[in-house]
């Protein structure tokens, strides 16, 4: 089982916003919606865009480059073009602290 | 006189995409890039979309951050223009007055918005889109604009419309065929997309001509059609498709044929030159005839593919040809080759945003999938036209667990 690593504040993320955090190398986009924190993989399947640059519609993300959409919750793909799922993080919160660590497949 | 062992025209996603496999298979070679705009390459798909809707900004473009190309190890030339290319000699001349000599050339150099020369299209406020320059500009219009005119139904029209109506700019698509988007889908998904639009409130005039782009003072204030009725508008787009350029490949004598004509290996008419993306005409061995295609998907496999084999490779080109296109909370995808079928079977019933698939056959052969709003087992779509089999029985396709089942 993976490590919890600490990778942001809470102070970092507010409602309603993402950004892009490591997991040891790993590009990890982390969301904060509805005032509950989520981390899913930041590079999109389709043609590795940016996800935690694009825009953030209540459990949806949406790529900036071609517009596919995935679940923040889940990491599946909701809209394409991309066709795979992208890896999903476990979040905890110990006071300000915001830790992840990768979900087991 | 520089030298090359790889040189590549173009600054787009095939040109950008070609340097880095070709670095991956060749970690020694020198790679030159050249390209005539005044930026790294980019990617151009979102400019019609999320970068009009200013969700992002020109870096968030960039096929690769500036650094990739250093760390790589790939020169780039830009702002200047390959004027000459002379095949004897393997010899391209550069608008800087410098000539490269190359081993290996990929001509990646895509297309140009093609001109509307009717009257008044010199106005101030007509506008083509094709560049991030062009984009930057019709985004300064659109934030004093209330109205716009977009000439063109085709996938930029549309997408236009849908980020103008976004921004709460009236639109209104001029098209003179029957249909919006009729060369590229039936009558059965071009009469729904027409409906789609109407109803989030975009202005469609179909079998309408323009005859001129009237306007006030040197700007533009609206479009005359061929009726003589005149639709007012602060800006106007025009989106009537590329042409492929094709003109320093057909001045050195290559093989010119609606693009430049490639085999399977995006080989040209002279072997060390090759050429990929919207400029190139290839050969699908799945359809088994020629295409040239401007799609994102194509561009960047294609200009992969072309740099694999500029480096020594035999590859042949046989993806499947995949396009994408969003609007308003429409998105559409389809595999395949839309161009030809007999057939038609529609899985599913359209509702509000679509969620309907439609396969199109040729004498029981799967030639294309096209999905709206809706999801498919995309494996299975690619396989069932890979595999050119005939189906007998067409009723098994929209039986919901095939699609299922069938999985690799």
């Amino acid at each position: 089982m993976s490590e919890f690593i600490k990778v942001a504040q809470v102070q970092d993320i507010p409602e309603g916003t993402m950004k892009e955090v490591k997991y040891n190398e790993e590009s990890v986009c982390l969301v904060n919606t509805g005032g509950k924190y989520y981390a899913i993989g930041n590079v999109c399947t389709h043609e590795e865009g940016p996800l935690a640059e694009g825009t953030l519609d209540n459990f949806e993300v949406e790529c900036p480059w071609h517009g596919a959409r995935f679940d923040v919750r889940t990491g599946e793909v909701i809209a394409p073009p991309a066709t795979r799922p992208v890896p999903r993080y476990e979040v905890i919160l110990k006071e300000n602290d915001i830790f992840i660590r990768k979900t087991e497949k | 006189m520089r030298q090359a062992d790889y040189l590549i025209i173009g600054g787009g996603l095939a040109g950008a995409h070609a340097a880095e496999t070709i670095r991956e298979n060749d970690n020694s070679g020198s790679i030159i890039i050249v390209t005539d705009e005044k930026h790294i390459p980019y990617d151009r798909v979102p400019l019609s979309k999320n970068y009009l809707l200013g969700k992002i900004k020109s870096e968030v473009l960039y096929v690769k951050k500036p650094n990739f190309y250093a760390n790589q190890k790939i020169e780039l030339i830009v702002g200047y223009k390959a004027t000459k290319l002379n095949p004897k000699n393997h010899i391209v001349d550069i608008s800087d007055g410098t000539q490269i000599n190359y081993k290996k050339l990929l001509l990646a150099t895509g297309g140009q918005a093609r001109r509307l020369s009717i009257q008044g299209s010199d106005l101030k406020g007509v506008f083509y889109l094709r560049t991030i320059d062009d984009a930057d500009a019709i985004l300064k219009t659109m934030q004093e604009s209330k109205s716009a005119v977009i000439i063109g139904g085709g996938f930029i029209g549309c997408e236009l419309a849908s980020s103008f109506t976004k921004k709460n700019i009236s639109s209104t698509i001029i098209e003179v065929g029957p249909k919006i988007l009729g060369r590229v889908f039936d009558q059965d998904t071009t009469r729904w997309l027409e409906d789609y639009f109407t109803r989030k409130g975009v202005k469609i005039m179909t079998n309408t001509t323009p005859t001129e782009i009237v306007g006030k003072e040197g700007k533009v204030s609206g479009v005359k059609l061929q009726s003589s009725q005149t639709i007012p508008a602060d800006f106007v787009v025009i989106g009537i498709g590329i042409i492929p350029n094709t003109d320093l490949a057909k001045d050195a004598g290559l093989e010119i044929d609606n693009g430049i004509v490639v085999n399977q290996y995006l080989q040209t008419s002279d072997s060390d030159i090759y050429a990929a993306s919207d400029v190139a005409r290839f050969y699908s061995p799945v359809f088994g005839r020629q295409m040239r295609l401007e799609h994102y998907d194509l561009a960047i496999k294609q200009g992969k593919l072309a740099g694999e084999n500029m480096t020594g490779k035999s590859k042949q080109f046989e993806e499947l040809p995949y396009f994408f296109s969003f609007m308003f909370d429409v998105r559409i995808e389809a595999y395949g080759d839309l161009s030809k079928y007999d057939k038609m079977i529609t899985k599913g019933s359209p509702t509000e945003n679509g969620n309907f698939t439609k396969f199109y056959l040729e004498n029981d052969v799967v030639n294309a999938v096209m999905m709206v709003t809706r999801k498919e087992n995309v494996e299975y779509i690619k396989q069932l036209i890979h595999s050119r089999k005939k189906i007998s029985d067409a009723s098994i396709l929209i039986k919901e667990e095939q699609m299922v089942v069938s999985k690799t």
